[in-house]
C-alpha cells in the first residue's frame, strides 16, 4: 500500500480542516489511510475485508442505493454489485464472491448467501426463511460447505442447500471461524457483555471467554465483533465496545491494542467495524462521524505502555500528536503524585506537587512555573479530556520514561 | 446492572402482579435480553373492537417505562384503520395527531411515517391513501400496507413498479416507516440495514405497529426523555417488547417528539416536546359511525346506533348542540326538549312523538342502552331545522344552521 502517500494526504487533510474549522478536539496521527463517502450519501460502510490482492471489499449500506464495492488503495471503486444490503462478502477460490445478503428492507429482497461472479451472475445461493435468520456472514469451508452465521445461530450448509451442522445456543452471533481442529470459534456479541466460544462437531462448549451481563472491568468483553485462534493456542478477540483487541491465554488476558485515543479524537456516531490486520499491526475501523460523514481508517498500532515492566492501561490512552507524545492530564499527574485542578471557563490547568506550582492554558505555548513564565508545547483537548505532553511532565515534574517512537512502546520507570 | 432485573422481576412476583413481559431465554443465571419487565396499569374499551392498555415497565437497567397500546380488532367489521395525510395549514403540510383523528372521524390515533423537518415537510418515503400515490420514494425501508382484501402486509415498496408486484396487489393504503422489528413472531435486527443509525443504540420515544396472530393491529408508543416516569427504549428493547405485546410481525414509526397516541379526544401518552408536534401523517382507527355538528367532532361514551335503517345518538349533545333545552319527566318516561316555541315530547320506546302537541309518526322509538337515553337522529335533528348527512364512511354530519 502506498501508505505514506496517504499519510501526507491526510495530514495535509486534518491541518487544513483544523485551520477551517477552528476544531479544538485533535484527530487522531494514528490514521494513515482512509476512505469516505460524501456527506450527504446518507451510507455507512457496514463491513470490510481485506483481500489477497490488496483490495478491500466493503458494503456500502444505504437506504437508497446500497451496494458491494471494491475499493483499491487509492480508494477508487473498481468493481460493485447491488442494490443489495450486504452483511459480508469473501473472495472464493474461483474467484467469484460469496455475500451474505440482510435481505433488508423486505420483499421481493430475501435473506440469502449467494455466489455472484465478477459479470455479476448469482450461481449459487441459500435461501434463508426469516429476516430473523438474516445472515451477518457466510465463509466457504475447505470442503466448499458455507458457514453461514445469523439470527441466533451458526450453521453449516453444504452446496445442496443441506444443513448439515449448526449451534444455537446463541444470542446475537456476529462471526464464526471453522478451526483446524474442526471445532468452530464463535463470537456472540450478545445484547450485555458478549462471548467468545470453541465448540465441537457434537455441539459441546469446548472454550469460553466472556459473559451475557454488562462488563464491569478491564478485559469483560462489551460487544465482541471478532476472534482469531492464534498457533500458540491464544485467542485474539476484538472488541467494538471497549475498542479494544485482547490476548486470552488460559486465564491471561493482555490488551494487544487499542484504538480509543482514535475514536476520541473525532466526533462518533457510530462504529460499525474493529477489524484488526494483524500482519500490519493496524486496525481498520469503519465509523460514521456525527456531521453525518462515513469513513473507513486505517490507523496504525496505538501506544502500549508499562509502568514499572508491567501492562499498564490509561484511560485516555497515550497519543502523538504533531510528533509530540501526550498522555492524560490528570493521569499521568497521577503518576507523580500531582494534583490537577481544572478550570473549565477558562481552560486553565493548575499542576500542584510536594515543590512544584504550574499553570498551563489549553492551546497556550504560555506557561508559569512556581512564578515563572515558561514556554511548552501547548497542552490539548483530547474529546473532554485535557492532555500534557509528557516532555513536560518529565522537565518540571520528573517522570521517568523511555518513549520508542518505532515500536510504539512508551516504559514510564 | 443486569443483575438487578431480577431483584426487580422477583419484587413483581412477590406481590403477585401478572408480570407480561418476562425473559423466555435464560442462559445460567443471567438475564441476558433487552427485555423490559412490565405490568398492565389500566385498560378500557375505546369503541367496539377498539381497546386501549397502559402498561408501566422496568427495563433491564430498572429505568422505568410507559407503554400505550391501543388495539384494533381487524376482524371487527365496525373496525377499520388506515393512513391519514396532514393537511396543509398554518405548519405547512403538518397537522398534529389529534386533528387528523379527530377531523377524520377516529376514535384513536397515531402518528406516522418519518418526513423532512424543513419545508415542504414531504413523508421521507411513499404514501398511499384510497388507492391514491401522495408521495413517492423509492427507499430500502419496510413499508405498513392495507389490502383491499384486509390483509395487512409488511415490505419493500417501490412506488415505480408496485402495480406489477404481486406481493402489494390489490393494495388500498400505504405508509413508509422503518425498521421491520418483528417477523414471524421472531426478532428482527435490520434496523442499521434500513438507515437508522446515530440513535438506534440509545433510548427515546417511540411508536410502533404491530399485528398478532388472532387479527389485532397493535398502536404502541412508548413514552421517553422523562427519566422518572418513562426512559424510552433502544430498537433492541422495542423489538422484545412488540414480542412480548403478542406480535408476529410488527415495524416502527417515527418516534422522539413526533411520538404521539390520541384516544377519543385526549393525548393519553406525554409527548416529550412539551407540545404535540406536527406531523406529515398519522394512523387512524375508526369504529362505526362518527358524528360531526358543524364541522366539531362529538365523542359519545355510549356510541352511536342503528336500527332499521335508522341511527339513534345519544340525545344531550345532541339537543344542547341544536339550542334546545333537555327535560325528563319520569312519571311519563318522555323526553321533552324545547327550544324557543318549538316543543317536542318523545316518549321512551313509543313510536309517537309530539311536536307543539301534535302527533307524529317514528320509524324507531327512543331507547335506553347503557344508561344513556338514545334518540333518532334524523328525526329530532330535522324538527329542530338541522340538516343531517351521511357519508359511506359512516361519518354523519349535522348541520345545524345555527
Amino acid at each position: 500500500m502506498k501508505r505514506r502517500f496517504w499519510q501526507i494526504i491526510i495530514t495535509v487533510f486534518v491541518v487544513f480542516g483544523l485551520i477551517l474549522s477552528q476544531a479544538a478536539a485533535a484527530t487522531s496521527q494514528r490514521v494513515v489511510w482512509e476512505y469516505s463517502n460524501v456527506a450527504n450519501e446518507k451510507a455507512y460502510f457496514g463491513f470490510l475485508t481485506p483481500t489477497e490482492t490488496g483490495t478491500l471489499l466493503v458494503s456500502k449500506n444505504s437506504y437508497r442505493d446500497p451496494k458491494v464495492l471494491e475499493l483499491n488503495d487509492q480508494g477508487e471503486i473498481i468493481w460493485e454489485y447491488g442494490p443489495i444490503q450486504a452483511n459480508s462478502a469473501y473472495y472464493l477460490k474461483n474467484g467469484n464472491l460469496l455475500i451474505a445478503d440482510s435481505g433488508a428492507p423486505g420483499n421481493p429482497q430475501k435473506p440469502r448467501v449467494i455466489e455472484v461472479t465478477k459479470d455479476k451472475e448469482v450461481v449459487w445461493s441459500y435461501e434463508l426463511s426469516s429476516r430473523a435468520d438474516s445472515p451477518r456472514q457466510a465463509t466457504e469451508l475447505a470442503g466448499g460447505n458455507i458457514l453461514i452465521v445469523g439470527g441466533d445461530k451458526v450453521m453449516e450448509v453444504n452446496r445442496s442447500g443441506k444443513i448439515v451442522w449448526q449451534y444455537r445456543e446463541l444470542l446475537y452471533p456476529n462471526f464464526a471461524q471453522r478451526l483446524d481442529s474442526g471445532n468452530t470459534l464463535i463470537v456472540d456479541r450478545g445484547f450485555y457483555g458478549g462471548k467468545v466460544l470453541e465448540v465441537n462437531p457434537q455441539g459441546k462448549v469446548v472454550w469460553s471467554y466472556g459473559n451475557y451481563g454488562s462488563p464491569q472491568k478491564r478485559g469483560e468483553l462489551n460487544r465482541p465483533v471478532w476472534a482469531k485462534r492464534q498457533a500458540d493456542g491464544s485467542t485474539l478477540v476484538a472488541d467494538r465496545g471497549a475498542a479494544v483487541l485482547l490476548k486470552v491465554t488460559a486465564g491471561e488476558v493482555e490488551t494487544v491494542n487499542q484504538w480509543l485515543d482514535v475514536l476520541r479524537s473525532v466526533p462518533v456516531q457510530d462504529l460499525w467495524v474493529a477489524l484488526p490486520d494483524l500482519e500490519n499491526e493496524e486496525i481498520l475501523l469503519s465509523i460514521t462521524l456525527t456531521s453525518g460523514r462515513s469513513v473507513i481508517w486505517r490507523a496504525e498500532k496505538g501506544i502500549e505502555t508499562l509502568l514499572k515492566g508491567k501492562e499498564h492501561v490509561f484511560a485516555t490512552p497515550p497519543i502523538v500528536l504533531d510528533g509530540i507524545l501526550y498522555a492524560g492530564a490528570r493521569e499521568v499527574m497521577g503518576l507523580v503524585g500531582a494534583k490537577v485542578n481544572w478550570k473549565a471557563e477558562t481552560k486553565e490547568l493548575e499542576l500542584i506537587s510536594e515543590d512544584q506550582h504550574a499553570l498551563l492554558q489549553i492551546d497556550q505555548a504560555e506557561g508559569m512555573i512556581n512564578g515563572k513564565s515558561i514556554t511548552i508545547s501547548p497542552p490539548r483537548m483530547l474529546g473532554n479530556t485535557a492532555i500534557l505532553p509528557l516532555a513536560f511532565v518529565k522537565e518540571y515534574f520528573g517522570l521517568e520514561y523511555n518513549w520508542d517512537a518505532e515500536g510504539r512502546l512508551l516504559k514510564i520507570l | 446492572m443486569i443483575h438487578k432485573l431480577k431483584k426487580s422481576l422477583g419484587i413483581v412476583l412477590a406481590f403477585g402482579v401478572m408480570a407480561l413481559g418476562m425473559p423466555d431465554r435464560v442462559f445460567g443465571e443471567e438475564i441476558i435480553l433487552p427485555k423490559a419487565v412490565f405490568t398492565l396499569e389500566q385498560e378500557q374499551v375505546v369503541a367496539e373492537g377498539v381497546r386501549q392498555l397502559t402498561y408501566l415497565g422496568l427495563l433491564a437497567d430498572e429505568e422505568p417505562i410507559k407503554i400505550q397500546v391501543v388495539e384494533a380488532d381487524l376482524r371487527n367489521p365496525e373496525v377499520s384503520v388506515k393512513p391519514v395525510e396532514a393537511r396543509e395549514g398554518n405548519y405547512g403540510k403538518r397537522e398534529s395527531v389529534s386533528s387528523m383523528g379527530a377531523r377524520s372521524g377516529g376514535v384513536a390515533a397515531i402518528n406516522g411515517g418519518y418526513y423532512n423537518t424543513t419545508a415542504p415537510y414531504a413523508p421521507i418515503g411513499s404514501v398511499l391513501i384510497d388507492g391514491e400515490l401522495l408521495a413517492e420514494q423509492d427507499l430500502f425501508r419496510t413499508s405498513l400496507g392495507w389490502l383491499e382484501d384486509g390483509t395487512i402486509r409488511l415490505g419493500y415498496f417501490n412506488p415505480k413498479n408496485y402495480l406489477e408486484d404481486p406481493y402489494w396487489q390489490g393494495l388500498k393504503h400505504l405508509l413508509t416507516a422503518g425498521p421491520l422489528l418483528v417477523e414471524g413472531g421472531r426478532p428482527v435486527f435490520q434496523y442499521a440495514q434500513e438507515g437508522f443509525y446515530g440513535t438506534s443504540e440509545s433510548r427515546h420515544p417511540r411508536s410502533a405497529v404491530g399485528l398478532t396472530a388472532d387479527g389485532k393491529m397493535l398502536l404502541v408508543t412508548v413514552d421517553g426523555r422523562q427519566p422518572d416516569v418513562s426512559s424510552g427504549v433502544t430498537f433492541d428493547e422495542l423489538i422484545y417488547l412488540m414480542l412480548d405485546l403478542g406480535s408476529r410481525g410488527a415495524v416502527c414509526l417515527d418516534g422522539g417528539a413526533s411520538t404521539t397516541a390520541w384516544v377519543n379526544g385526549e393525548v393519553i401518552n406525554q409527548y416529550s416536546g412539551g407540545s404535540q408536534r406536527v406531523v406529515a401523517n398519522g394512523i387512524v382507527i375508526r369504529s362505526g359511525i362518527a358524528v360531526f355538528m358543524d364541522e366539531k367532532r362529538i365523542y359519545y361514551d355510549v356510541p352511536p346506533k342503528v336500527q332499521n335503517g335508522r341511527t339513534l345518538v345519544p340525545l344531550r349533545a345532541l339537543l344542547e348542540g341544536l339550542g334546545a333545552k333537555v327535560d325528563w319527566i319520569q312519571e311519563t318516561q318522555t323526553v321533552v326538549a324545547t327550544r324557543a316555541d318549538l316543543k317536542l315530547q318523545l316518549p321512551l320506546g313509543s313510536k309517537k312523538a309530539l311536536v307543539n302537541g301534535q302527533e307524529r309518526e317514528l320509524d324507531v322509538p327512543a331507547l335506553v342502552e347503557n344508561d344513556r337515553l338514545l334518540v333518532p337522529l334524523r328525526f329530532v335533528g330535522e324538527i329542530f331545522g338541522a340538516r343531517v348527512d351521511w357519508d359511506p364512511d359512516k361519518i354523519i354530519t349535522i348541520t345545524t344552521g345555527r
